[in-house]
């Protein structure tokens, strides 16, 4: 099998042209904002949008960055506004049940004219009740009305008294009632006179005492129904005047929103309201009583009096153009469905129809409410409340201090109002995935998913319109524009990030970042624009900054702490590569693997898995190897031997299958007793066939032992195998390219295990001959000649026990 | 009631008559208030009806009650004790009054005829203030009979008030120019408070008697003047007076009893019918 040459320096980069680009900085572009790459995810976005239907809300899935948020709105701006602009609502006070105020819908703008109306009515109503009921007419019926009463009363009193007077007795007043005696000359009869009378005379008195006693109790019954109907009679009085004198301004305000029913409605409830209890409009503040010690209630509670009349706005889109846009940066259950809030009064709570708050879901009603969904999970009872919502299609208002019974005050249970709104939840796609396997609901209710791509295709199209969204980044934040050689640094860059040298990072905010850190740069070298030099600075600072834990690793292995040899040739022992990733920074680091064999049945000990620190995946791919060998030399034979696998001076555990070539390598060295060099690192996984296959962060694995060897001196001879299938994922640091074009580091594409064993031992791995062995001198052939040997002497071995077992 | 050299009137004692009822503790308040303004003493009086002690004895009496329209046995021993306790609430009102003006005063239990005793008891003080009403049982419409009989028959000045007396309020005093009717604007002048308001109304015949008397009420005013306005009103019959008397709202009417403008059957029955407290101002004091 022919060996793989080195991969040149123009094949471990896919360099951008600036003099590709038809500008020379970004201050040449329009710096409107595109973002590319996420076709699926703004067609299924257009689609939820224009889905009409119940249940079709959007789920904006993908990983945090990828610009679901910038995608969304840069879509909504450009189509809600178009749309109609939802209608106005307001709540107002319920006169059948207070508890249940009412909610009444306009057109848009029209809310706060009726509120104003409300106010200017009420002071309307202010002047003129009390003008009416203070007037000398109005006093003079009143006056009339009560003194009728009076002269009723006193009337058939004085009657009876005459009556009495006739017969010479006197009503005379005691201090609780009323009493009947006989008179002379003016004077209460004494008791010695009224004994001297006949016996017929005092029979007499007595009697006609006893008759005017009935007269005056029948007066005396009729007095509280005569006072009825005097009160009746002034009550009606009061409904006349009051209704006269409202009625014109109600009129006025009925006939301004005669076309509109609930108002009308509403504004004939206020009247008869305002009529039945004209006497508020009388009372004068310092007519109340005031409690002592208190603060004064005063010009508040004296405000509150008239709440009832008065229009609590709860939507005014006067100012909304389209359909709105809200995105709810902290969707709590308040927040999305407003609340009802209380004022203390004299030590206990109070609310009316006025401290009604709306939430989100009222203000994105008719249009779009974008919301974080991971933030929604965190706020207790918001998912939900929110799912309530869409589900009954309103939005009914409830106090959580009421609904968990945390408060006792009486509160208020206001008219839902009708939900019309896209909800758009933005969120990583494991949320999107939880919500929709142990949802039920989550799937009904949010029908569209629109995925976001972390990377999208690399192309002169996709340079164009990562430059246009460099430039709007610029614009935005109001930073240095670019030139064509920084663009394409950043280009450049967003291409390592996807780690796909032919594909582009849809990562917005790592974009946005180094946009940002290179004008920072910028601005130290007095640079205008910045220029790729700027960027690579950024780059490289962005990389020393997160340096500390990899620089920290080398420092053990130059100082011989940590083993790695990159110089001698050993049996068994080869050099693999592992990626490690500490918050946004990943970086390689070689690790030592090494492998003994003995007599054996056959089967490789994974060392890491028997002590619990190796993952799935490792165990998986020495199981694999296990596989190969057998595949490879146990057709002829039984596999004689044991081995044992060991990541050397890993104390972190291992997990994944990148090292199973490697480990295929140092088993294959053990087995033949052919030395591998030790100047070469190795990654990728094996099949059972022996081909390579690919692997993730490859660019790091290489780098990092790049710097090791960087820093022990480049020999000329150091290098690092590769699965072929990762070359297209090859965006190498500018020293590792220098490094490569002047041949004092090397990087094999190796497609099976026989071409890497070959450039590893320096001797080729031989192919089986016709007669099913392999050359004498070939690796498989010394390591076929190792398997007989062990296999002959585990027989002769066997045999001898089987011997000594018949002797005894 | 008295004029000092300097023009100003001279209450010195008041009498005032106390049933408890709404309207007598109306009148102790503008008692209290005028004798406080005037460093005058008090002089509270609870009348005892002999009528009611002896219809009491009586072997048959039953009291009709106010509130139930019910009969109950009505003898001397509860009328003895239902007037023993009104007494003792009659001068508990009299010293809280009293005492919140820090006035001297002091207390009598009459017995016998109202109207007369309380008369009597007026005689050797400068004011007698009643309540238009007091337990008259046909009530409400004019003057109680005692009340009457002081407006008629006393010899010293009449304070007539119901609820609603206050010597802030506007005062209304009626001036012919005659010597009575100076006597009442003096009275409003050593009643009132520096910002009262005070209406005189001049009881002139035509334009040129009303100059003249208009006159003659600013000299006495003197700088007064500022806080007073002046009514012609050429209508001496009762309803019109009325009338006009109340589009001022009142707080006090001074009149005189011996104003010429006014007959002395018109000024009672003003007296009676108008509805605000009344001041009637007596020239033989």
């Amino acid at each position: 099998m022919p060996i793989p040459t080195p991969l040149s320096h123009e094949d471990i980069y896919n360099r951008c042209d600036p003099a590709s680009f038809p500008f020379t900085s970004t201050a040449e572009l329009d710096g409107s904002l595109t973002v590319s790459g996420q076709e699926r995810a703004q067609e299924a976005i257009r689609f939820g949008i224009g889905m009409k239907h119940k249940g079709f809300n959007i789920f904006a899935l993908g990983p945090a960055g990828t610009g679901k948020q910038t995608t969304l709105e840069d879509y909504l701006t450009k189509t809600a506004p178009d749309e109609p602009v939802p209608g106005d609502w307001c709540y107002v006070y319920n006169f059948d049940d207070m508890r249940r105020p009412l909610a009444i819908s306009m057109p848009a703008g029209k809310a706060c004219g009726l509120r104003d109306a409300m106010e200017q009515l009420l002071e309307g109503l202010l002047t003129v009740i009390p003008g009416a009921f203070s007037s000398e007419e109005y006093q003079e019926q009143e006056k009339n009305m009560k003194e009728e009463f009076a002269e009723r009363q006193a009337s058939e009193i004085e009657k009876l008294e005459k009556k009495a007077a006739e017969k010479n007795i006197a009503l005379i007043r005691t201090p609780s009632g009323f009493a009947f005696a006989p008179v002379k000359k003016g004077e209460v009869v004494n008791a010695e006179e009224f004994m001297r009378l006949k016996p017929e005379e005092k029979e007499t008195i007595e009697k006609e005492i006893g008759q005017l006693k009935e007269s005056m109790q029948s007066i005396m019954v009729q007095i509280p129904k005569w006072q009825r109907e005097t009160r009746e009679k002034l009550k009606e009085l009061n409904h006349q005047v009051a209704a006269f004198a409202v009625h014109p301004l109600f009129s006025e305000l009925k006939n301004t929103y005669g076309s509109h029913e609930a108002i009308t409605g509403y504004l004939d409830n206020v009247e008869k309201d305002v009529v039945e209890h004209f006497g508020h409009f009388l009372e004068k503040e310092q007519d109340k009583p005031q409690i002592p010690f208190l603060p004064q209630q005063g010009k508040d509670a004296g405000e509150r009096r008239f709440n009832r009349y008065r229009v609590n706005v709860v939507i005014d889109n006067s100012k909304t153009g389209g359909a709105p846009v809200i995105y709810e940066d902290k969707p709590s259950i308040q927040n999305l469905l407003g609340d009802i809030e209380h004022l203390a009064q004299m030590g206990t709570l109070v609310t009316d129809f006025t401290l009604i708050k709306t939430g989100a879901l009222h203000r994105a009603n008719g249009g779009y409410l974008i919301l974080n969904a991971r933030r929604l999970m965190l706020e207790p009872l918001a998912y939900e409340a929110l799912k309530k919502a869409i589900r009954t299609r309103q939005i009914r208002i409830e106090s959580l201090a009421q609904l968990y019974g945390m408060a006792s005050t009486v509160s208020l249970d206001p008219e839902p109002i009708p939900l019309d709104t896209k909800i758009v939840l933005l969120g990583e796609r494991r949320l999107y995935y939880l919500l929709s396997a142990h949802d039920p609901d989550f799937n009904e209710l949010f029908k569209v998913a629109a995925d976001f791509d972390d990377e999208m295709e690399r192309n002169h199209d996709a340079h164009l319109s990562y430059a246009g969204f460099i430039s709007s980044i610029i614009r935005q934040e109001k930073l240095k524009h670019m030139d064509n050689h920084a663009v394409a640094r950043i280009i450049e860059y967003g291409s390592r990030l996807s780690g796909d040298s032919d594909k582009l990072s849809t990562h917005i905010r790592s974009i946005t970042d180094l946009v940002s850190e290179s004008d920072y740069y910028a601005r130290e070298n007095g640079h205008d624009p910045i220029t790729g030099q700027d960027v690579g600075q950024a780059i490289e600072a962005r990389r020393h900054r997160a340096g500390r834990v990899p620089e920290k690793i080398e420092e053990a292995i130059l100082q011989n702490t940590i083993l790695i040899d990159t110089e001698s040739e050993k049996v068994g022992q080869i050099n693999g590569l592992s990626v490690y990733t500490l918050g946004s920074q990943s970086f390689g680091k070689p690790s030592r693997i090494t492998t003994r064999i003995r007599m054996g049945k056959g089967e490789v000990v994974d060392i890491e898995r028997e002590v619990d620190m190796g993952g799935p995946l490792h165990s998986k791919g020495v199981m694999i190897l296990s596989g190969f060998l057998g595949g490879r030399f146990g057709g002829d034979q039984p596999l004689s031997l044991s081995a044992t696998l060991v990541f050397e001076q890993s104390y972190g555990g291992v997990d994944g299958d990148s090292a199973s070539s490697a480990e295929l390598y140092a088993l294959l060295s053990a087995i033949s007793g052919k030395p591998v060099k030790q100047c070469f690192a190795v990654t990728g996984s094996v099949n059972q066939h022996g081909d390579i296959q690919a692997i993730g962060g490859v660019n790091e694995k290489i780098e990092g032992f790049f710097d090791l060897c960087l820093k022990r001196g480049l020999t000329g001879k150091q290098g690092v195998l590769i699965p072929a299938a990762n070359t297209r994922n090859l965006m190498l640091r500018d020293d590792v390219r220098e490094a490569v074009r002047e041949n004092r580091f090397f990087i094999y594409p190796i497609s099976h295990v026989d071409e890497g064993i070959e450039i590893l031992t320096g001797i080729p791995a031989g192919q089986k001959l016709q007669d099913g062995s392999y050359p004498e001198h070939s690796i498989n052939g010394l390591a076929v000649r190792t398997l007989r040997s062990m296999a002959k002497k585990q027989k002769k071995q066997k045999e001898n026990q089987d011997n000594n077992n018949e002797n005894t | 009631m008295m004029t000092t050299s300097s023009g100003n009137i001279a209450i010195k004692r008041i009498t005032v008559a106390i049933d408890c009822s709404p309207h007598s503790r109306a009148s102790l308040a503008a008692a209290a208030e005028i004798a406080g303004r005037l460093h005058a003493e008090l002089l509270g009086i609870f009348i005892e009806d002999i009528n009611l002690i002896r219809m009491a004895e009586l072997p048959f009496t039953q009291e009709i009650q106010v509130h139930t329209a019910r009969c109950e046995p009505f003898d001397l021993e509860k009328a003895e004790r239902m007037l023993k306790q009104q007494s003792r609430e009659a001068s508990r009102l009299l010293r809280e009054s009293a005492e919140r003006f820090a006035i001297p005063h002091s207390f009598r239990t009459l017995r016998g005829t109202v109207p007369s005793l309380l008369l009597s008891a007026a005689l050797d003080t400068d004011l007698l203030a009643i309540g238009r009403w007091g337990k008259t049982p046909s009530c409400k419409r004019g003057l109680g009979s005692a009340a009457q009989k002081a407006v008629r028959e006393s010899k010293t000045s009449v304070l007539v008030t119901h609820a609603g007396f206050s010597l802030q309020s506007p005062v209304v005093v009626l001036f012919d120019g005659s010597a009575g009717a100076k006597k009442a604007l003096e009275t409003a002048l050593g009643l009132v408070r520096e910002k009262t308001f005070l209406h005189v109304f001049l009881l002139g015949k035509n334009a040129s008697e009303q100059t003249i008397i208009r006159k003659e009420a600013e000299q006495l005013l003197g700088r007064k003047t500022e806080n007073a306005e002046f009514h012609a009103v050429p209508w001496t019959k009762d309803p019109m007076l009325r009338q006009c008397i109340r589009m001022t709202s009142p707080g006090l009417l001074i009149v005189s009893e011996n104003t010429e403008a006014l007959k002395r059957e018109t000024l009672y029955r003003l007296v009676d019918t108008v509805d605000c407290p009344v001041l009637l101002v007596r020239s033989t004091a």
